[in-house]
């Protein structure tokens, strides 16, 4: 396996509008990193350039530092598993997980052994006869990765490889996959929309907005360090107070109308300040930093929480609570917003 | 309800298949009539008319020139036809549409219309031989055929599966032939045979392009017709029947086969 590094990576269909804007990352040896985003960000044209199946508008693509921008996708030595799966229909099991073994013209016993090692690895061996038309999404995603692997790539791309699975077959197969990542120590670019999937296999995570980066950091990081508004929405921070410059008293302190909201992160160009539901505080019985009185307007449970849009001074906030007992609409609370957990952002 | 919706709807499939199956019943019997004239009903059971159509030099040489003709058009048309279905379908081509209905539009053009136009331009004016214009011309009945039953089947498949393939590093060229081509395979041969059929029988394009050592098959029980109305028309008919279904079975068999293993 091998590290990728993209640089300034730019792409436009039409000439005009561009989908990818001054992309550029790198992927260690044996990482796994995945793009996040929502449908048309760019992170599908993202991997598709750097497989190499559409050319890009302008920037580089390296593995292991040399240029293969230019290089045709057949000579590329990726593996790559599609959303459909793509598996050719009129080939069984074996032959499509065999095909890039024969194209690369190795002799006939040496593809027998590694096709067959490859469907063990996979849990395969049983189904090598089958064709797609006969297996389940997950025995066809399965073969899809055998596939892709068979070949020993230099880079594993998977485009949304779990999305047309049913809810509980993909968190077994995003384990299987990392395991496997694990076990191979393989470099893998993984395409996705789903934030919890992406942040429970991911070393890193690229999430998109429009076309450029808007955050590439470890899943930890980008959770409780959201760089923009952007990112802090689509990793389900559903608290926003708009500040201005004229808000700010110090380095710490931020006043919204008659609150003064401490924060633990400097708030130097704070445009906005964003908590997570569930690390706001209701009735907190040492109720003196950062608090402020709302009125509870509706509330929804979700199995192990309850939560609630309050009303306030400063805005409504979004607070989940778990706790056995709920508390009605029309209700008087004190909110807490611990001062750790509220994050100024810039963007 | 729905019982009465069937019924009705077994009434009108029987009378829809009485209607086209009746007079190809009427045909078979009367080409075994032993009277000398296309008639009703027989007087007596006769295989002469069947051993006179080997009789007529212009049957025998105008269903091998009928054959050749089909299969050279029909080939044609494919090998036309496929690649430029590929590029219309798997590339940006500026104006595809347009290209789309330039290559159907033979079916918009009336067939003696071809037929007429080729004779006056092509054998007339440029007096190219008579054999080529008729290749070009049953060429020109053919390529729709493929263009839409071609691009149908393009359109369907999955344009990852052939992705893929390159990723696993085969050549686009390798792709066309080892991932495109199989998965289209079935529909290759169902335009083969609309196109052969439809050449092998077609009258207006062959009745112009015919010269004195080249005849094909239809205009030739045409011809015959007009002269002699006997039952071995009909003769001839039943065979170029039973020849048509033979080669139907032959190919659904083939498309069968594939259909369980997919």
């Amino acid at each position: 396996m091998a590290n990728l590094e993209v640089q300034n990576l730019a792409k436009s269909y039409d000439g005009k509008t561009k989908v990818l804007k001054d992309i550029s990352f790198a992927v260690n040896n044996g990482e796994l990193v995945s793009i996040l985003g929502p449908s048309g960000c760019g992170k599908t044209t993202t991997l598709r350039i750097i497989a190499g199946l559409i050319p890009e508008t302008a920037g580089q693509v390296l593995v292991n530092g040399k240029d293969i921008t230019k290089v045709p996708v057949y000579k590329r030595n990726f593996g790559m598993v599609f959303q459909s799966y793509a598996l050719f229909p009129h080939m069984n099991v074996f032959d499509n997980v065999a095909f890039g073994l024969k194209m690369r013209k190795l002799d006939k016993s040496a593809i027998k052994k590694r096709v067959t090692e490859m469907l063990a690895t996979t849990g395969l061996s049983q189904l090598s006869k089958q064709f797609p038309a006969q297996l389940s999404g997950g025995q066809q995603q399965r073969v899809s990765l055998a596939r892709a692997l068979v070949t020993n790539p230099e880079l594993l791309l998977m485009d949304e490889p779990l999305s047309n699975l049913d809810a509980k077959l993909r968190l077994k197969m995003r384990e299987e996959i990392r395991d496997l990542q694990q076990k191979l120590k393989m470099t893998v670019l993984f395409v996705t929309h789903d934030q919890q999937e992406c942040f429970a296999i991911s070393d890193k995570v690229l999430i998109m907005k429009q076309g450029r980066i808007d955050q590439f950091d470890t899943p930890q990081n980008i959770f409780h360090h959201p760089r923009t508004e952007y990112v802090a929405r689509f990793i389900g921070y559903d608290n926003f107070i708009t500040v201005t410059a004229a808000n700010r008293q110090d380095e710490h302190h931020i006043k919204v109308g008659e609150t003064v909201l401490n924060t633990v992160e400097p708030n130097q160009d704070a445009k906005v300040l964003t908590i997570r539901p569930e690390n706001i505080h209701l009735n907190l019985a040492d109720a003196s930093e950062n608090s402020f009185t709302g009125t509870i307007m509706s509330r929804e449970y979700l199995g192990q929480s309850f939560k609630y849009a309050i009303h306030s001074a400063i805005g409504d906030f979004q607070v989940e609570e778990a706790r056995q007992k709920m508390r009605s609409s029309g209700e008087e609370v004190t909110l807490t917003l611990p001062a750790k957990h509220l994050h100024p952002l810039s963007e | 309800m729905l019982d009465r919706k069937n019924k009705t709807l077994t009434v009108i499939s029987i009378i829809i298949l009485a209607l086209i199956m009746l007079p190809l019943i009427l045909v078979v019997i009367t080409s075994f009539n032993t009277q000398s004239s296309i008639s009703l009903p027989i007087t007596g059971f006769t295989l002469s008319w069947y051993s006179n159509i080997f009789q007529q030099p212009d049957f025998i040489s105008g269903f091998e020139s009928s054959l050749i003709v089909a299969l050279i058009a029909s080939i044609s048309a494919l090998v036309i036809g496929i690649p430029a279905v590929y590029a219309l379908t798997r590339y940006n081509i500026h104006h595809a549409a347009w290209f789309q209905s330039f290559f159907l539009s033979p079916t918009l053009i009336p067939e003696i219309v071809i037929g007429f136009a080729l004779y006056q331009a092509a054998v007339i004016t440029m007096r190219i031989p008579v054999f080529i214009g008729l290749i070009v011309g049953h060429f020109l009945l053919c390529l729709p055929y493929v263009i839409r039953l071609i691009t149908a089947s393009m359109l369907l498949m999955d344009s990852h599966i052939e992705e893929a393939g390159w990723i696993c590093g085969c050549s686009r060229k390798k792709g066309f032939f080892l991932i495109v081509l199989p998965n289209i395979k079935a529909s290759i041969i169902a335009a083969f045979m609309m196109c052969f059929i439809n050449s092998f029988n077609n009258i207006p394009v062959s009745l112009f392009m015919s010269g004195p050592s080249l005849t094909m098959l239809p205009p030739s029980i045409l011809n015959y017709l007009q002269n002699n109305y006997d039952p071995t028309v009909s003769a001839i008919s039943v065979l170029l029947m039973i020849f048509t279904a033979l080669m139907m079975f032959l190919v659904e068999k083939a498309i069968g086969i594939k259909n369980i293993t997919e």
